[in-house]
């Protein structure tokens, strides 16, 4: 009993949401549970990233630049503190991971529920680990879509557009109506 | 064709006895390689290579200290129910799950407790605690710290910074003293893994009740078993990663231990992951293989089984047919040719990426500098295998969930390709028959290589957008589900050109993991459209499958027999009018639904939702008799019609 999306109960009746729940490393969150959970919902790219030593934690902190606030109220950047990161500043280069923990790439456009993070002044974690994090970018009909499968979106790497895909994907437009009607109507068991 | 097929096996079965070399790619963790600091395309950036991590023999048995700060053990939904002690013993278990393993090394142990009241950080302490932040929100996480270039560890060197010596040359095994882990000086590689420690989430904010006994496991959703939980996150201290394999079978719908997730609300699924899978044991022992030693902890004790003498490995490569490139990160599997059941899989791929310095950043360049080659391995038993290969995009695991290979292939758009499995002599980009596997046999000892897999090109006639929920729940036994397919849609593919309809395919999913979603059956026919309804012809499908298995939370393929026939009949009744539509139609089973819910298997929905990716097409309908199907209007069933250029 659990998790992804809403279970459609029968062909009139819409929409019962079901808490998902699973996870050994991340309980799955459903489109809901991520707008619920999230103190601040923002929309940007990332740019700046650097590794950073928190006590004896590697973290990795991900400057983004703001272009829509969803949810809460956030400034031009906001900071994102990722689980991880490297330190080759030092005579035994190391790097600390964390198994399927988000990761953000420089200069990414990006989707983010995001929640306080006590370590880094200002600071916020990412929603269900690497769940609340995804990527945007334009579908084939050139919608703002975000996703979790890189390969359903159209991407510029360095050498250019790579390809499309199918998958896992949230149409902006829907999430913003979804934020403002405050998931109000969805059950829970 | 007899005679083919066991020329074929001759063939591979010589391939085996040459015993390739296998290709180190597989179901594991990785961090990345700077030891030869080759410059990247990109100036003032290096070559950073991606590579397994893993302990070095020397550091086996791995030592771990529970953390004893809190005792009993918070319960965030009430008053505490487990004491440290039980929770120690059940720790125990779980290492004692993969210690005993007969054909792998990896011995990992509980020697004793710390009392560090933070958290757990690169400290030498291998760290069991049941502290965690505030924004850690997930159930428990196994945070790991490798080395990143090849080195040579001297007598004194403090490689956390501590003040501490972690090195001794005194000594030839790691030594917890005074519970920090002290390694032996010598050399050690990239990957190495030099610290892991193990989490729990418990905190009343967002933690999770650990139950502990069998009766204790209950359908709450905040509650979960601690001995299923441990086992996978122990899984990961040893360096192994997710895999997707969350369905045995098509009459066991458990999976893998290190299947990312657990149903809370599913008892059988939460206790079957205490179990080790087939998966599980064939990664821990290739990995940490018995036998591969003369002396140490990979020499034989009494007990242990060599790796060889149960184990042989399937190698060989995968490449995306469609963009025609070496694919990252797909995921491979063998399934046992006569039962379906799966026994193991892997990830293929060989790849690196480019590093800075001194931003400590890594980008991906191109798919050329990026993906190095598509080489996968399987370690499997002596057996008949089918060897299938599946995209990692999502459904039923995202590729970032996984490891650096599955992401760098899914940035480079690989994981948008239909499952497959090997054909044999007749692999390519464009097979005729799909879904013909083509058998592979392995034997102890032996690799059989060469089992080279190429995606397929195909179309994907999708009528749907992406999903937004899961249906139905409140109908009735023997429901039907129909797709249209426009005779238009299937003629535009290859105007006046041959087509191949090689399968329809189910986006299928089942409420409760442990059960394995079937139906009672899926049929291509064909049938016409009046106003809101549609007739179809049943009596004379094109395809029919009886009991047909789905995937859970992800396509599942119906293939149909004679693909090139079957295309020339639909475009020829296309041309002469008598064929207007066909249908992908699934039935529900008859019978009561299994598994602790008792809901019927679901299907994937489109829609629902204020502003839909795509348009609610109308070419979606159900039945409750099979005789009257009505049209939809709020959803698109999520059913694929594959069809293919000759």
């Amino acid at each position: 009993m659990r998790r992804v999306a809403r279970v459609v109960l029968c062909l009139l009746v819409a929409a019962l949401a079901l808490t998902p729940a699973w996870a050994t490393t991340a309980v799955e969150r459903t489109d809901t549970d991520l707008i619920q959970e999230a103190a601040i919902i923002v929309t940007g790219h990332c740019t700046h990233l650097q590794s950073q030593w928190l006590g004896r934690t590697l973290v990795t902190i991900a400057t983004i630049s703001v272009s829509e606030v969803l949810k809460g109220q956030a400034g031009s950047e906001v900071t994102v503190v990722l689980p991880g990161g490297i330190d080759v500043h030092r005579r035994f280069p190391i790097a600390m991971s964390f198994p399927a923990a988000p990761q953000i790439s420089q200069q990414e456009n990006v989707l983010l529920f995001l929640t306080p993070e006590d370590r880094v002044p200002h600071g916020y974690a990412i929603v269900g680990f690497s769940q609340g994090k995804l990527t945007i970018a334009n579908n084939v009909q050139g919608q703002a879509v975000a996703s979790q499968n890189l390969s359903a979106l159209n991407l510029q790497g360095r050498s250019g557009t790579v390809s499309r895909g199918r998958a896992k994907t949230l149409l902006l437009s829907e999430l913003r109506q979804k934020i403002q009607a405050g998931i109000g109507s969805s059950a829970r068991r | 064709m007899r005679v083919k097929f066991t020329t074929t096996l001759l063939s591979t079965l010589l391939a085996a006895l040459a015993a390739a070399s296998p290709a180190l790619a597989g179901g594991n963790l990785e961090t990345l390689d700077i030891t030869q600091r080759q410059p990247s395309p990109v100036p003032g950036e290096i070559n950073a290579k991606v590579v397994p991590v893993f302990w070095d023999s020397r550091c086996i048995p791995v030592q771990f200290r529970v953390n004893n700060t809190q005792d009993p053990i918070p319960n965030p939904l009430g008053a505490p129910i487990l004491s440290l002690a039980a929770a120690t013993a059940t720790l125990q278990k779980s290492f004692d799950t993969w210690n005993s393993i007969p054909t792998s090394f990896i011995d990992m142990r509980i020697v004793g407790t710390n009392n560090n009241p933070g958290f757990v950080g690169f400290d030498f302490r291998n760290e069991i605690t049941f502290r965690t932040e505030n924004s850690f929100d997930f159930i428990a996480s196994t945070p790991n710290i490798t080395l990143l270039e090849d080195a040579v560890f001297v007598d004194g060197d403090d490689i956390d910074g501590d003040g501490i010596s972690d090195v001794s040359s005194a000594i030839t095994t790691c030594k917890d003293v005074n519970g920090h882990i002290v390694f032996p000086a010598g050399f050690y590689k990239a990957g190495t893994l030099l610290d892991v420690d193990i989490q729990f989430n418990v905190k009343a904010s967002n933690g999770y009740r650990l139950t502990v006994a069998d009766t204790a496991v209950d359908t709450n959703i905040r509650s979960v078993d601690f001995q299923a939980v441990a086992t996978h996150e122990i899984g990961h201290a040893h360096g192994l990663s997710h895999v997707l394999n969350n369905q045995k079978s098509g009459t066991d719908g458990t999976g893998a231990t290190m299947f990312p997730f657990v149903d809370t609300g599913d008892p059988a699924s939460e206790l079957s992951q205490r179990t080790l899978d087939s998966d599980d044991i064939a990664w821990s022992s290739y990995f940490y293989p018995e036998g591969s030693a003369a002396s140490g902890p990979a020499a034989l004790q009494p007990g242990d089984v060599p790796f060889k003498a149960v184990y042989g490995l399937i190698t060989g490569t995968v490449t995306h047919g469609a963009l025609n490139q070496p694919l990252a990160g797909a995921s491979v599997s063998a399934r046992d040719l006569v039962t379906g059941s799966e026994f193991t899989s892997g990830y293929s791929g060989t790849t690196q990426v480019s590093f800075d310095p001194v931003t400590q950043n890594s980008f991906v360049v191109s798919p050329a500098h990026d993906i190095l080659d598509g080489k996968y391995v399987l370690p499997v038993k002596l057996g008949v295998w089918k060897i299938g290969v599946e995209a990692v995009d999502g459904n039923p695991v995202a590729s970032g969930s996984i490891n650096t290979t599955t992401q760098v292939g899914d940035f480079w758009g690989q994981q948008n390709f239909n499952e497959g499995v090997w054909g044999g002599p007749l692999e390519s980009a464009r097979e005729v028959n799909a879904g013909f596997a083509f058998p592979v046999v392995s034997l102890p000892s032996l690799t059989t290589g060469n089992i080279n897999l190429v995606t397929n090109n195909q179309v994907n006639l999708n009528n749907f957008g992406s999903r937004d929920q899961v249906g139905f729940t409140a109908v009735p036994p023997g429901f039907y589900f129909a797709v249209q397919i426009p005779a238009s849609q299937i003629s535009a593919v290859n105007p006046g050109g041959d087509l191949l309809i090689q399968a329809g395919a189910f986006d299928t999913f089942v409420f409760d993991a442990s059960v394995a979603p079937t139906f009672g059956e899926a049929i291509l026919t064909t049938g016409t459209v009046s106003g809101s309804t549609a007739t179809l012809d049943l009596a004379h499908p094109l395809a029919r499958q009886t009991r047909f298995v789905g995937q859970d939370d992800d396509f599942a393929p119906f293939y149909f027999p004679f693909p090139d026939l079957l295309g020339k009949l639909v475009r020829t009744k296309i041309a002469r009018g008598d064929i207007q539509n066909l249908f992908l139609v699934l039935r529900l089973s008859t019978s009561p639904p299994p598994g602790v819910s008792a809901l019927p298997s679901l299907i994937g929905l489109d829609g629902g939702v204020p502003n839909n990716d795509v348009p609610i097409y109308g070419l979606s309908f159900s039945s409750a008799d099979g005789v009257t199907f009505n049209r939809s209007n709020t959803y698109n069933f999520r059913f694929s019609l594959i069809v293919a250029k000759p």
